[in-house]
């Protein structure tokens, strides 16, 4: 094989593992500097084919207040939630179509079909069988950290208070 | 060399034999050798040769040789096969997400993995000359490509069905295919392309309703552009090794959705809305609609002037413009136009779909290929059977309907065998090869 042809392969092979770490670099990033707040969910449980076990969960900040709801926001369109923290759970405290100033907790949501908010953090895998431990609880809470675009990563979940470790049930 | 004959003026059937082998040795038919064994013990049976001369007449012939490459397809299938199961075990692996491993062991497992599977794969490709093992090897990195895509989306959350995962598959697989020029690859890469664009469907439409309507003519416009590339490419050396998956994904893609958008139902519950205006619909979908149209209409114009060209005959390029550019305007008139009904819309379809199957088998004979008449066959029987039960269910006995449905399947698969028989035969006889 000539030498164009094997540095073709491996430049792809190596661009392929760049994009494997970029994926990774970005979610690691936002769970090592962001804001983490904890935020109030109910779940659902279904199953993946490539990924597994997970269950939806449905955040209270995802609803549009009264005056937005009211202007039909076009699917897709972004919508800044400015949270505060509340005695257990962060609470939202307004809801802006421009991004909120410096200093300012907020997480960028964007209005699905349903008209509610897309944080992209509606997804939660659990190890095989364990969805029903998620599904059975009585209160269900999300730790998440936010970087300073708004965007949320997943840290962990609270399931009755208690961080979800399905290995000590 | 061919033998002298047995017992020359004595026995005509052995002396015809004979003859005929002395012309066409090098053009035997298979089939004729097949059944030369059986023939001769009829004939000794009957007395009409003896078994010395039997066993002569065999020995003119050179011994059937196995199909050609068939060890070779063999070998292909069963790597590719191994290679599935073994992907699919990983996957399935991982996807329980096995709460024992942590995060950054599973993505060091991935991100070690591919890469040495690619290597193996490239060292047995290439270095030791393995090839479909080989070749197996990196088409097995490809898929542990894909499964360590969504195993980072996993162990970050990142919401189930994100359109990026597919598309990120998809934008990593289609190098390596062009690279190793690996039809396996390259099946896979067209497949993931096309499932990148049904995931990010949804974030470009709101209304269900709207399937037939946008969707389905996305999917048969795009099908055209696949079947377009794959033309264009096979115009070029460089490339022509590529344009056959191209042409049958774009086809069968294209037919798969004329097909759905022959049912009536669909048109049945839809309260048109003007699906053209602005906000309906997002800008996003309209973009890769006009852009695969463009494409369709360029890859299949560019062949006509690389043909022209080169003073290559045009063969059925014309044939494929026109029908490409007439279903191109359904699609559009579907979309933009508004009274159809349904009624209307499913004849129109239904009518484009049978000129499709005509225009399939026309294509199949003059380009000497099987796999065309095989689709549209396969399509022709599917049509037969869906607009059977659509118009027979509300109409007659369930019982009656079944017992229909299975002598349409039965008389439909014998009279389809042979109608494609007759075709491959006549292309056959023509000189063509299938």
């Amino acid at each position: 094989m000539s030498h164009k042809f094997k540095v073709a392969f491996f430049a792809i092979v190596a661009a392929q593992m760049v994009l494997l770490l970029a994926m990774i670099g970005v979610k690691e990033y936002t769970l090592r500097t962001g804001t983490t707040v904890v935020l109030q969910t109910v779940p659902v449980d279904p199953r993946s084919m490539l990924q597994g076990d997970f269950v939806i969960l449905q955040y209270k900040i995802a609803t549009l207040p009264a005056h937005l709801q009211t202007r039909k926001l076009a699917k897709g369109t972004v919508v800044y939630v400015v949270l505060r923290k509340g005695q257990e759970v962060w609470e939202a405290e307004g809801y802006d179509l421009f991004q909120p100033g410096l200093g300012e907790v907020f997480i960028k949501g964007r209005v699905d079909g349903s008209g509610r908010l897309d944080f992209g953090l509606g997804t939660y895998f659990v190890p095989e069988g364990t969805g029903r431990i998620i599904e059975r609880a009585s209160d269900i809470k999300v730790k998440a950290t936010i970087n300073s675009q708004g965007s949320a990563v997943i840290k962990e979940i609270l399931v009755d208070g208690e961080p979800f470790s399905p290995g000590s049930e | 060399m061919i033998p002298e004959p047995i017992c020359p003026g004595t026995f005509s059937a052995a002396n015809a034999i004979w003859e005929a082998a002395q012309l066409e040795q090098r053009s035997v038919d298979r089939r004729f050798l097949d059944l030369l064994p059986a023939e001769i013990e009829s004939w000794q049976g009957q007395g009409i040769i003896t078994p010395q001369q039997g066993q002569a007449i065999i020995d003119t012939y050179p011994a059937p040789a196995p199909p050609r490459g068939s060890y070779g397809r063999l070998v292909t299938v069963l790597a590719i096969l191994g290679v599935v199961l073994l992907a699919l075990g990983v996957i399935l692996f991982f996807a329980s997400n096995w709460g024992e491993i942590p995060r950054i062991l599973k993505l060091a497992m991935f991100l070690i993995g591919v890469p040495t599977t690619y290597i193996i794969g490239y060292w047995l490709r290439y270095r030791r000359g393995y090839h479909r093992v080989g070749m197996a090897a990196i088409f097995l990195a490809t898929l542990f490509y894909g499964a360590g895509v969504h195993l980072v989306a996993q162990a970050y959350n990142v919401p189930v069905n994100d359109p990026q995962l597919f598309l990120f598959w998809f934008l990593g697989v289609l190098p390596v295919a062009y690279v190793t020029r690996s039809q396996a690859i390259l099946v896979l890469s067209i497949l993931l392309f096309l499932a990148s664009v049904g995931f990010l469907l949804p974030l470009w439409l709101d209304d269900g309703d709207a399937i037939p309507f946008l969707v389905f003519p996305l999917y048969l416009v795009l099908g055209l552009m696949l079947f377009g590339l794959g033309r264009f490419q096979a115009q070029f050396d460089l490339t022509r090794t590529y344009a056959r998956a191209y042409e049958i994904f774009g086809m069968l893609t294209t037919f798969g959705a004329l097909y759905l958008l022959t049912f009536r139902f669909w048109f049945e519950e839809f309260r048109r809305r003007d699906l053209a205006s602005p906000g309906t619909v997002a800008w996003e979908f309209w973009l890769v609609l006009f852009a695969a149209t463009a494409l369709a209409a360029l890859s299949l114009g560019g062949t006509t002037w690389q043909q022209i060209r080169i003073h290559r005959p045009l063969l059925t390029l014309p044939y494929e413009l026109v029908s490409s550019f007439i279903l191109l305007i359904a699609v559009f008139l579907l979309i933009y136009l508004p009274g159809g009904n349904d009624l209307t819309y499913p004849l129109i379809f239904n009518a484009f779909l049978l000129l499709g199957i005509v225009g399939l088998v026309f294509l199949g004979y003059f380009r000497s290929e099987e796999v065309w008449i095989n689709i549209a066959l396969i399509f022709f029987g599917l049509d037969v059977f869906s607009r059977y039960f659509e118009f027979s269910f509300d109409l007659f006995d369930r019982s009656l309907v079944f017992v229909g449905a299975g002598s349409i399947l039965l008389a439909g698969g014998f009279l389809l065998e042979r109608g494609r028989r007759k075709v491959l035969e006549r292309i056959r006889t023509s000189g063509g090869e299938v």
